[in-house]
């Protein structure tokens, strides 16, 4: 799957958990941003994503879960691993 | 126990820490660490500043997150002699802006990030803003005169605390310096904390249950590490390791957050843990069982109380096994009595309505006498909240006051939300009710249930959606919307709300 992919993958998943438009998504937007965006949503968003990319993210992944950019770096290295 | 025996007001913690042990880490925040010594050093200039600039008992805005400098504005208020108002941060602008006009907020403390928000409110109100994140630094130490002005007694008010009303706008709750400090005596005679500590404190410490927390971990000279909820989950355990944490307090939504997602962590985590406290909503027994088995050298307590009386109960899960889907039994100092609607006592097993007595009882409500003549009778707080006290003491509750719904420990009125969506072209009548989210944590989602003009206009609800981003607070926004032909109503024309929940169900 090619970076662009990936990135409009993650940002439909994320317009469809926090029901905000996609096209309205940016990279730096993360947990806190968005209406619905918190703590129980972003874990939700967690097993979204797990879900749909069939990946599992470790704790540490998560951790570095700060904005879109970086959900949709995390996503295409595990990807690239094939974990 | 802690040395609030002989403290007057809150900020003597402080001070008294400072000079037992100047080098004793106060706070974590991020990548700051912060002694006794150096908190005092912080607060005391900005003490004197204000004393120097504002009235004493002059209400003082704390708009800030879970900070070094939100510990600093509500320990400097304090020692100011003047009343904290802390407000949440994801306050909506109505409502900020009601409790500005509601208590007379003359400044507001807060931070960069916040400030935009604040100019649009300032547009049509007359305060100051007080930036702490650029001014910290800057206050100069108080002189030997200023620091003997004003002096502060323990029947001041120390802080106002807005909670949610069921129908009518939101109630500051006053409390002053001896209800303060006998909340933490309360707990802490409960809990049996001691200089060793170090808190992780997810909980907002603008609401009663963190900030009695930082109160509980300064009155034993221990450390707090500040988080801003779970929004970051794994950042909460990763600094719990890194920081050899061995207390926690959270609402059980927390809990069900790290046992869901991150079970494996947790359990590595979780035997350093010697202290738990967990409060402001309902916990399945399933869940007390697990978190009893994940943190094996835990004395876990599960509180029951409000703003109004902070902690009126205490639940000892190891202790209470046999009780564990009781709200536990009255707090050290805290007497609870269960009365009829006529206000008879009644004898145990009996249900009626519970009612706290205890020094750490609120004074009342800011500005409504008659309200608080009403709730608070003899010294008695009248909860509003149905329970019932067995043969061995334990307390039961079967229904928190009124209409309110509890998300994550959070209250929200229904009539508020109800009354955003009348606002919103095309519906004609709405309901709200609380319901269990249908996912892996137990909590509650908001539900709106709607009647309107044209169906064809809410085939979907994206455009809703953004209405409610835009007008309330991010935890009450309906999650789930329903377009239904009518709302059962009473014969007076009232909507029964409890008749669309039980259609829900059914």
């Amino acid at each position: 799957m090619d970076e662009e992919r990936i990135r409009k993958d993650v940002l439909s998943l994320i317009g469809e958990q926090f029901s905000f438009p996609e096209d309205k998504i940016n990279d730096s937007l993360g947990p806190g941003d968005l209406p619905r965006w918190d703590s129980i949503g972003h874990m939700q968003l967690v097993q979204k994503l797990e879900n749909h990319f069939k990946i599992s993210f470790s704790v540490f992944d998560i951790m570095e879960f700060n904005t879109v950019k970086e959900i949709c770096l995390t996503v295409n290295k595990l990807l690239e691993d094939g974990v | 126990m802690g040395s609030v025996e002989k403290m007057r007001r809150i900020h003597e913690a402080i001070t008294a820490n400072a000079v037992k042990r100047p080098q004793q880490i106060a706070v974590y925040d991020r990548n700051r660490i912060v002694t006794y010594a150096e908190l005092l050093d912080n607060i005391s200039p900005l003490g004197a500043w204000l004393r120097e600039n504002y009235p004493q008992k002059t209400r003082m805005g704390i708009l800030l997150e879970n900070s070094y400098e939100m510990v600093i504005a509500l320990y400097a208020v304090s020692q100011a002699g003047m009343i904290s108002v802390p407000l949440d941060a994801d306050l909506h602008r109505r409502n900020i802006s009601y409790i500005v006009d509601n208590c007379g907020i003359q400044t507001i403390l807060t931070a960069d990030k916040y400030t935009n928000q604040l100019n649009k409110i300032k547009e049509h109100r007359n305060f100051d803003l007080l930036r702490l994140d650029k001014k910290i630094r800057a206050w100069r130490p108080p002189s030997a005169k200023e620091k003997l002005r004003h002096p502060t007694v323990h029947e001041d008010t120390a802080c106002i605390l807005y909670t949610t009303g069921t129908t009518g706008p939101k109630k500051g709750v006053m409390l002053n310096h001896s209800q303060l400090l006998a909340a933490t005596k309360n707990i802490n005679q409960f809990m049996r904390i001691g200089p060793d500590i170090v808190e992780s404190l997810p909980m907002r410490l603008s609401h009663s249950f963190g900030f009695a927390r930082l109160r509980c971990v300064f009155d034993v000279g221990g450390s707090a590490v500040l988080e801003n909820g779970f929004l970051r989950p794994a950042q909460v355990l990763y600094n719990m390791k890194m920081k050899k944490v061995n207390a926690l307090s959270s609402v059980p939504s927390g809990f069900a957050i790290l046992t869901a997602y991150f079970l494996d962590f947790f359990k590595e985590i979780g035997p350093q843990l010697r202290h738990i406290e967990i409060g402001s909503d309902f916990m399945r027994r399933e869940q007390k069982k697990l978190l009893m088995e994940i943190c094996p050298n835990a004395k876990i307590c599960m509180h029951y109380g409000l703003t109004e009386a902070s902690r009126a109960t205490f639940l000892d899960f190891r202790r209470d096994r046999e009780h564990l889907d009781s709200v536990g039994r009255p707090s050290p100092n805290v007497k609870i009595r269960i009365k009829d609607e006529n206000g008879h006592s009644l004898k145990a097993g009996t249900s009626g309505e519970i009612l706290v007595k205890g020094k750490m009882v609120t004074s009342g409500y800011w500005g409504n006498p008659e309200l608080s003549n009403k709730v608070i009778k003899d010294g008695w707080l009248h909860t509003g909240d149905i329970g019932y006290v067995d043969e061995d003491g334990y307390v039961y509750l079967l229904g928190r006051n009124h209409e309110i719904i509890n998300v994550g420990g959070l209250k929200v009125s229904p009539v508020e939300i109800e009354e955003v969506l009348l606002r919103y072209k095309g519906i004609r009548e709405a309901v709200v009710i609380g319901e269990a989210s249908p996912g892996k944590i137990s909590q509650n989602i908001i539900k709106a249930f709607l009647v309107v003009t044209d169906k064809k206009q809410f085939q979907n609800f994206e455009k809703l959606n953004r209405y409610c981003a835009s007008e309330l607070e991010p935890y009450k926004i309906p999650t789930v919307f329903e377009v239904v032909n009518e709302i059962p109503k009473s014969i007076s024309g009232k909507i029964k709300r409890s008749s669309a929940r039980e259609n829900n169900d059914g």
